[in-house]
C-alpha cells in the first residue's frame, strides 16, 4: 500500500524546488570537496553546473528507456519504472560528477529485475549490452551495493501500472464509456513520458496512473470529468477532490513540457564531465590507479589475478562509451 | 541513438574504493558497546547510534555469500520486505531502524556483511521467563500471548511465515509488550543453518517439518501454541531431544494421528509411533483459564489445515470475552 510505504515517507516531495534544493546541494558539495583552486565565480567553466546535470540525466534517461525496451527477454512495465525509480533517487544525492550515469544505469535496471522477481542471470543481462560483457557485469555487480545503500534499502516500489488496471476495471464497471480497451495505447504512451518527468518523486502512483486514464481519454475524444468527480470521487469531499484535480492538471503539464536534450549540448557536458569528473572513480585517472595499487598492497587476501579484480582496462573506454557509439 | 545501456569503463574494484569510505561511515555512525548474543544466523550487538541522540540500538550482522548474480535474489527481496513491512510500525514487530553495510571487498570469500539496526528492547521471552519470580498474573499472560499472536497475524496477512517462534525470538519491552524479531532475513540462510553445529531448539517444531511434509503459515501457529502454553508454567512444554524424540513427545502430548491426516510423501512410519491416546492438556496446565485452554487446544493439531490461523486466534473467546489489557 502507497499510504504506508516509505516511498511516500521518503521519496516523495512537496514541490519542484525541493528536488532543484537537492540536487544543487550535491552539485555544490562535489565542487565544495575537491578543494579545488577554481574560485566560486569560475566554477562552472570547469564543474558542471545543476542545469547541465539534469540534461545529461535527461540524456541518461532516454538511454535506460532504449535499453529496457530493447531488453530480451521482453522486459515487464514493472521493472522499467522500478528502475527509473532508482535512478532518480540515486541523482537526487549524489551528482554525476562524482558517479558517472553509465555506472548507474544498467545496475539499476539489473536491481530492478531482482527486486521485480524478473529472473534474468548476470550472462542473460549483459547479453543485452555491446561491448566488453565480462567487463560491464564486473560493473553491474560491484556496483549493486552502492546503489541499494543509496537507495537507503528502500527497494519496494509503488508504480502506476496497478492502479491502471484498477481504474479500467472500474470504468468498465461503473462508468459509460464505450470499449475501455481502447484507452490503452494512450496510457502506455502517457506512462512511458511520465518517467522521463519527475513525476514519480512528486506525486502518488494513484494520481500518475489517473493522469494517464484521462489524457488517454481525452486523445479518444471522450470526457470522463463526470466520472471522475460523480463516482470515482464521490464521496471524497471538495477539498481532496481539488487537490488531485490540481495534481493531475501537473502531472499532464510536465509530460507536456518532456524534450530530448539538444545532441550538441550533451556532447559537449560529456566532454567537460570527463575532464571534472571524480578522479577517484575514474579508472583511467593516475589517482584511482595509485590508489588501487595502495588498496591492494594493504590487503594481501586479495585475489589479484582474477579477472574481477583486474587493473586492464586498455581498450575498454572506446567500447563502453556511450558517445562511441 | 545507442542501442544499450552506457556503463562504465572502470574496472571492477572501483566499489571497493567507495565500500571502504562506506565502512567508515558506518563505523562513524555506530559505536559497538557489547555483544548481546550470538544465534545460528548471525551476532547481535547492543550499540550507540552517534547521530540520533546516542540512543541504544541492537545491530544484527549478518552475512551473504554472494553468488554469480551477486547479491542473492532472495536477500535483495527480503530487505525490501523488511524495509517496506517497517513503514507500517506494526506494534509487536521490532523496529528495524537502518539496514547499512560493511563492505564487499574486505571480506575474504564473496561475502557481504549487512548490519540491521533494531531498536533496542530490554530482553528476550527466554529470560524474562527465567527472571520470573513466579507464575505470571492471568492478565499479563493475556496480553502477552495476544501480542505474540498478533503480530504473528501481521506477518501472515504480509504472506511472510516466521519460522522460527520461539521464546528467544520474541522480546519483552520494558512495558511488558512484547515484539516478534528475527524473521525475514532468516529464510535466506536456511539451508546453511541446518549444515551448522550450532544446535537449533527444535521444541516448537511442528509435526509437518519435523516429518519433512510440506508446511505453510499453520506453522507459525503451532510454535505460538507452544509459546503460549510456556507463559502458564515458565517451562517449555515440548522439550524434545532429538527429532525423533519430539515428535514422540508431540503425539504422546496430542494423540497419535488418524491414518487419514498422516502426510503423504513422508518417509517417516505412522507405524513407527505407538498409537498414543490423547493427553488432557489441563493436567500439564493446571489453574489455566477455560477459553486459554481451549485457545491452545486449537493451536495445537496436527493437521496444520485443522489448526487455526492467527486470525481465528485473535477471535477467540480468550481476547474477545474480557478486553485485553
Ligand atoms: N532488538 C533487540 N534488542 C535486544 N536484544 C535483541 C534484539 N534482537 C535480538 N536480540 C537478542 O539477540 C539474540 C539473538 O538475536 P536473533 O534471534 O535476531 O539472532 P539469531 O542469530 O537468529 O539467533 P537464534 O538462532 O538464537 O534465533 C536474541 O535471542 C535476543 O536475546
Ligand atoms: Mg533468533
Amino acid at each position: 500500500m502507497f499510504s504506508t510505504s516509505s516511498q511516500r515517507k521518503f521519496w516523495t516531495f512537496s514541490d519542484e524546488n525541493e528536488l532543484a534544493r537537492l540536487r544543487e546541494k550535491h552539485n555544490y558539495f562535489f565542487y565544495a570537496r575537491q578543494n579545488s583552486h577554481i574560485d566560486e565565480q569560475q566554477r562552472f567553466t570547469y564543474f558542471l553546473s545543476p542545469d547541465e546535470e539534469r540534461q545529461l540525466l535527461k540524456q541518461y534517461e532516454l538511454h535506460l528507456k532504449e535499453f529496457c525496451k530493447r531488453f530480451t527477454p521482453p522486459m515487464p512495465k514493472g521493472v522499467v519504472g522500478t528502475a527509473f525509480h532508482y535512478f532518480k533517487r540515486f541523482y537526487l544525492y549524489n551528482s554525476t560528477m562524482d558517479y558517472h550515469p553509465k555506472e548507474i544505469l544498467a545496475t539499476c535496471v539489473y536491481l530492478a529485475c531482482k527486486v521485480e522477481e524478473f529472473n534474468v542471470s548476470i550472462g542473460q543481462f549483459v547479453a543485452n549490452i555491446k561491448g566488453d560483457r565480462e567487463k560491464a557485469s564486473d560493473i553491474i555487480l560491484n556496483n549493486e551495493l552502492l546503489l541499494m545503500q543509496q537507495l537507503n534499502y528502500h527497494l519496494t516500489i509503488h508504480n502506476p501500472f496497478r492502479p491502471v488496471e484498477g481504474f479500467l476495471i472500474d470504468i468498465k464497471t461503473r462508468c459509460s464509456l464505450a470499449n475501455p480497451e481502447r484507452l490503452r495505447s494512450g496510457i502506455d504512451e502517457f506512462l512511458e513520458k511520465v518517467f522521463l518527468t519527475d513525476a514519480c518523486l512528486l506525486y502518488a502512483p494513484s494520481q500518475i496512473a489517473l493522469a494517464a486514464v484521462l489524457h488517454a481519454a481525452s486523445k479518444e475524444q471522450e470526457n470522463l470529468d463526470s466520472y471522475v468527480t460523480d463516482i470515482l470521487f464521490r464521496d471524497a469531499g471538495r477539498d481532496k477532490l481539488a487537490i488531485l484535480i490540481e495534481a493531475v492538471r501537473k502531472i499532464r503539464s510536465l509530460v507536456k513540457m518532456v524534450e530530448a536534450p539538444a545532441r550538441e549540448r550533451v556532447r559537449l557536458i560529456e566532454k567537460k564531465l570527463d575532464k571534472c569528473r571524480n578522479q577517484e572513480n575514474n579508472p583511467d585517472s593516475e589517482i584511482y590507479k595509485r590508489r588501487m595499487r595502495e588498496l591492494l598492497d594493504e590487503d594481501d587476501v586479495l585475489h589479484v589475478g582474477s579477472s574481477r579484480m583486474s587493473l586492464d582496462t586498455s581498450g575498454v573506454t572506446q567500447v563502453l562509451s556511450p558517445s562511441a557509439s | 541513438m545507442m542501442s544499450r545501456p552506457s556503463t562504465s569503463q572502470s574496472p571492477p574494484v572501483v566499489a571497493s574504493i567507495n565500500d571502504v569510505s562506506a565502512l567508515f561511515q558506518n563505523a562513524q555512525k555506530y559505536e559497538e558497546l557489547s555483544l548481546i548474543g550470538t544465534g545460528a544466523y548471525g551476532t547481535v550487538y547492543k550499540a550507540r547510534d552517534l547521530h540520533n541522540g546516542g540512543q541504544i540500538v541492537a545491530m544484527k550482522k549478518v552475512k551473504v555469500a554472494l553468488t554469480e548474480d551477486g547479491i542473492p535474489l532472495s536477500t535483495v527481496r527480503e530487505i525490501a520486505l523488511l524495509r517496506q513491512l517497517e513503514a507500517y510500525r506494526h506494534p509487536n514487530i521490532v523496529r528495524l531502524l537502518d539496514v547499512c553495510h560493511g563492505g564487499q571487498c574486505l571480506e575474504r570469500d564473496q561475502q557481504l556483511v549487512l548490519f540491521l539496526v533494531f531498536e533496542h528492547v530490554e530482553q528476550d521471552l527466554d529470560s524474562f521467563l527465567s527472571r520470573a519470580p513466579g507464575p505470571l498474573p492471568e492478565s499479563r499472560i493475556r496480553s502477552m500471548s495476544h501480542d505474540i499472536i498478533s503480530g504473528v497475524d501481521f506477518l501472515h496477512s504480509h504472506r511472510i511465515v516466521h519460522r522460527d517462534l520461539k521464546p528467544h525470538n520474541l522480546l519483552v519491552t520494558a512495558a511488558g509488550r512484547v515484539k516478534l524479531a528475527d524473521f525475514g532475513l532468516a529464510k535466506t540462510y536456511d539451508v546453511e543453518m541446518k549444515l551448522t553445529s550450532v544446535v537449533v531448539t527444535l521444541w516448537y517444531r511442528p509435526p509437518e517439518v519435523l516429518l519433512g511434509a510440506r508446511y505453510c503459515s499453520a506453522l507459525d501457529v503451532w510454535s505460538a501454541g507452544c509459546v503460549l502454553a510456556q507463559l502458564h508454567t515458565r517451562r517449555p512444554l515440548l522439550p524434545g531431544a532429538s527429532d525423533s524424540d519430539q515428535l514422540h513427545r508431540i503425539f504422546r502430548l496430542i494423540g497419535r494421528p488418524p491414518r487419514s491426516e498422516w502426510p503423504d510423501n513422508v518417509s517417516i512410519e505412522l507405524d513407527s509411533f505407538p498409537s498414543y491416546p490423547p493427553q488432557d492438556l489441563a493436567r500439564i496446565l493446571p489453574r489455566i483459564h477455560p477459553h486459554a485452554l481451549d485457545l491452545i487446544k486449537g493451536m495445537l493439531v496436527f493437521d496444520p489445515s485443522k489448526r487455526l490461523t492467527a486470525m481465528d486466534c485473535l477471535e477467540h473467546p480468550y481476547f474477545t470475552e474480557e478486553p485485553v489489557a
